[in-house]
């Protein structure tokens, strides 16, 4: 096993990616995880946005101490490229040529603006991978329509599925949203790999985050059409389960799981409850079964609310955990960077950048026997590699380099207005 | 695909059901392996017309298992194993969610895999991957999604957290990394002419795309909230007068656009529309907004933000997702053959490629392939068959 860039599974391979914000470079993350040299195009005049969400202002380059961005661009290389000058756009065709895949997420209109649509890729590099992610394809009567993750997540009805019964819609933090058309991004440029040593041809991929998002909602349709109900927030409920819930614990908004999986779990619960000093309420043989504790699971929840709320959350957790019935805290970000089984997995690398220091970032999920993992570069000072890829890939000379940079094509701070 | 990849699904539930299902809507020949009688857990999961249990008509199963064969085999019994050795002899890729005591027990451990299967990819989605102290736990749902940080930021502030409803959320995002790691373990063979064990925990998968609160943490030491529907006050869930519309506005120019279609261009600068700490002596202006949304259609306001280059959309029901105009248009539905049940409408492929097609067959019944297999292709005789059949090796 060796950390080296031609001991991953897509050593040797290059990305083209310019992509901004969360998904796309989600997705030439994984790509650059898994070995594939990623070059990250920007462009001093339109840095990548993500730079500026969460940043620390007092800092003097600000633009690298985004905590999202440091943690979405890793072992990438950075490239600045004014793509709305003739030239930029030339130095990118040229680096087309010398490349597996171009990433962009970009507004349908906007790549062929810049003359950089697929065809004319195509034609400079026939190999080329190119996967496009937009809110909602590339065809069709919303194709010019915008999308966060929040708009996907209402539209596909994940929003209507979130939350409690007798509250709004809610957002899910994670972004989900966002997430799933990220890592089909990646998904679908190594199916189109696979495809093309088969057939030495590169092609292009429509990736519309609507789509991405549609089959979280299959149970819902699935409902609608068989039994013409419709689907809404239903807390933590579930069909096969109760309880199935979030309890609060006795600390301030404190809140713990348990999920109730068959009679052995319930009777074994239902005997700590007891011997608790909790009274009876749980003994009842009306509650022995599932039918029975769903028909009245209101009132069984509210029982069992009042009396976790009595307890506290790592305590009640361990001691059901010790007798086997499903049960976890409920964890925040500040609790996750010290959960016992992801430490003892590694899964939080302390990693030093400029200018924020050494912070703890999640590895990548996905782990291989015959390679490892390695953070190999982090993510690019704007402009970072320029150097790299103009004189060692492109070969130009020293002159030519400066004078990029003089007229603003290149760059490494960013230069608005 | 090239070469039609053979993919063994010898997964439980849902994570290892949408792996499988993508390799099989992109080309790939996916042979689900059932427990006898019962089959994969999503076959009881629903929903059925009319709540009526059925193993062939769960409709998360159906939409999962479309495009895979069935067959049945107790692997647990010595001739199971025999014939399952037999048929990932065939196999490029076995999918599978097994822990590696169980792993081990089927010879599929991590140390067998060179010396038994030197070619094979096998892809293990676990709950919490395959060592460290919740190696062994099965975890429902519920108890994964606290643990890996996505309960906690859903719901309102105040409130327990509340998650997203169904099975899919949460087995999606690590069926997506399986078949990632699938892909690249497959270009990691034809370089070195080896294949190897992926491995994928769901906590792990679904944390590292989560979106970095706890480095945010680490670094600024800020504890992201649960949001509830809001944001900020013009990104988020809106009430509008038949339901609820989604404005995000994210960006200043993006929020300048919203002051001006409701009326309050005057008001840019007021902490409604600069996404800045509410100032209390602009309560007016709240209400104000608010009051414009919900005199508003849902849909209304959603077409007139996208025309503006406001992102923004509207919460839809089951009802209003099947009749999305945008996924008409783009044939973004699967109409699936489900027996007895007629046809139903499921979500189709979830990017276009220009040379490669999404296709899926009807899903199958359970069992339903069993000696299309395992003569046809295994090759097993017809004597030997009625034997394993009388002993419910097989089905």
């Amino acid at each position: 096993m060796s950390n080296s860039d031609d001991a991953l599974p897509l050593s040797g391979l290059r990305v083209l990616d310019l992509t901004a914000w969360w998904a796309g470079p989600l997705a030439a993350m994984i790509m650059a995880d898994l070995g594939a040299e990623v070059i990250k195009v920007e462009a001093i005049q339109r840095p990548d946005g993500w730079r500026s969400t969460l940043t620390d202002f007092s800092l003097e380059k600000w633009w690298e101490s985004s905590p999202l961005f440091n943690a979405i661009n890793r072992n990438k290389h950075g490239l600045t490229l004014n793509l709305n000058v003739p030239e930029g756009v030339d130095l990118f065709k040229q680096l087309v040529a010398k490349s597996d895949f171009v990433f962009e997420n970009f507004s349908r209109r906007v790549m062929p603006k810049f003359g950089l649509d697929y065809q004319t890729l195509k034609e400079i590099n026939p190999r080329i991978i190119m996967v496009s992610q937009t809110g909602f394809g590339q065809d069709g009567p919303w194709s010019d329509y915008v999308s966060f993750a929040n708009v996907a997540e209402s539209l596909t009805g994940i929003a209507h599925l979130t939350g409690h019964p007798d509250g709004p819609p809610c957002i899910s933090g994670q972004m989900l949203g966002d997430t799933l058309s990220g890592v089909h991004g990646a998904h679908a440029a190594l199916l189109a790999l696979s495809e093309r040593r088969r057939t030495g041809e590169g092609q292009y991929v429509d990736l519309s985050q609507l789509e991405t998002n549609l089959p979280v909602v299959a149970e819902a349709l699935a409902e609608q059409q068989l039994n013409q109900r419709s689907w809404s927030r239903n807390g933590n409920r579930n069909p096969h389960m109760a309880p199935h819930g979030c309890y609060p614990a006795q600390e301030d908004d404190q809140w713990l799981v348990i999920a109730v999986e068959n009679e052995e779990q319930w009777q074994r619960l239902a005997n700590c409850i007891a011997e608790s000093g909790d009274g009876e309420w749980a003994s009842d043989d009306n509650l022995a079964s599932l039918v029975g504790r769903k028909t009245r699971e209101d009132e069984l929840d509210a029982a069992l609310s009042a009396w976790t709320g009595r307890h506290a959350r790592d305590e009640l957790v361990a001691q059901l955990r010790s007798l086997d019935i499903p049960a976890a805290p409920v964890l925040g970000p500040s609790e996750m960077l010290n959960e016992p089984h992801l430490q003892a997995r590694g899964f939080f690398e302390q990693i030093d950048r400029e200018p924020v220091g050494e912070l703890p970032y999640p590895i990548s999920p996905i782990r291989f026997s015959k390679s490892k993992f390695a953070v190999r570069k982090n993510a690019p000072a704007l402009g970072e590699d320029n150097e790299y890829v103009l004189s060692t890939l492109l070969g130009l000379s020293r002159d030519e380099i400066d004078r990029l940079e003089r007229e603003q094509i290149t760059g490494t701070a960013p230069a608005f207005g | 695909m090239t070469d039609r990849l053979r993919v063994i699904d010898l997964g439980q539930g849902p994570r290892v059901g949408y792996a499988t299902r993508l390799l099989a809507g992109y080309g790939a020949d996916v042979i689900k392996v059932e427990p006898p009688g019962r089959g994969d857990t999503t076959r009881h999961a629903g929903p059925f017309r009319d709540d009526n249990e059925d193993v062939n008509l769960s409709g998360l199963a159906l939409f999962l298992d479309a495009g895979k064969r069935s067959v049945c085999i107790d692997v647990d019994s010595p001739d199971g194993r025999e014939i399952l050795d037999e048929l990932l002899q065939t196999a490029d890729i076995v999918v599978d969610e097994m822990s590696a005591d169980r792993a081990d027990a089927l010879g599929l451990g991590a140390d067998m895999l060179d010396t038994r299967w030197p070619q094979l990819i096998r892809t293990a989605i676990t709950p919490f991957g395959l060592d460290g102290p919740y190696k062994d736990f099965d975890a429902p749902l519920l108890i994964l999604e606290a643990l890996c940080g996505w309960l906690f930021l859903s719901g309102e502030p105040g409130r327990a957290p509340a998650r997203i409803r169904g099975e899919l959320a949460s087995a999606i995002i690590p069926g997506v990394y399986a078949v990632i790691g699938s892909l690249a373990a497959l270009n990691w063979r034809r370089e070195h002419e080896e294949g190897q064990l992926v491995e994928i925990s769901a906590q792990e998968s679904m944390l590292a795309c989560s979106r970095y609160y706890e480095t945010t943490y680490a670094q600024r030491g800020i504890e992201i909230q649960r949001l509830g529907p809001l944001l900020s006050p013009v990104y988020g869930y809106k009430q509008a007068k038949d339901g609820w519309a989604a404005i995000c506005a994210a960006t200043g120019p993006q929020s300048a656009t919203v002051a001006e279609l409701a009326g309050m261009a005057e008001h840019k600068g007021s902490s409604l529309f600069k996404q800045i700490a509410r100032r209390e002596d602009e309560d007016a202006l709240y209400q104000e907004f608010d009051a414009w949304c919900a005199s508003q259609s849902r849909f209304d306001l959603f077409q007139l933000a996208q025309e503006n280059r406001v992102p923004a959309g509207y919460v839809a029901t089951a009802e209003d997702v099947l009749k999305l105009p945008q996924v008409l248009h783009r044939n973004g539905f699967e109409n699936q053959p489900c027996g007895e049940l007629g046809s139903l409408v499921f979500p189709g492929a979830p990017f276009r490629m220009s040379e490669t097609e999404f296709t899926l067959n009807p899903a199958p019944r359970l069992g339903e392939h069993t000696k299309e297999i395992l003569a046809g292709e295994v090759g097993l005789s017809d004597e030997r068959l009625d034997a394993l059949i009388q002993e419910q090796v097989i089905v």
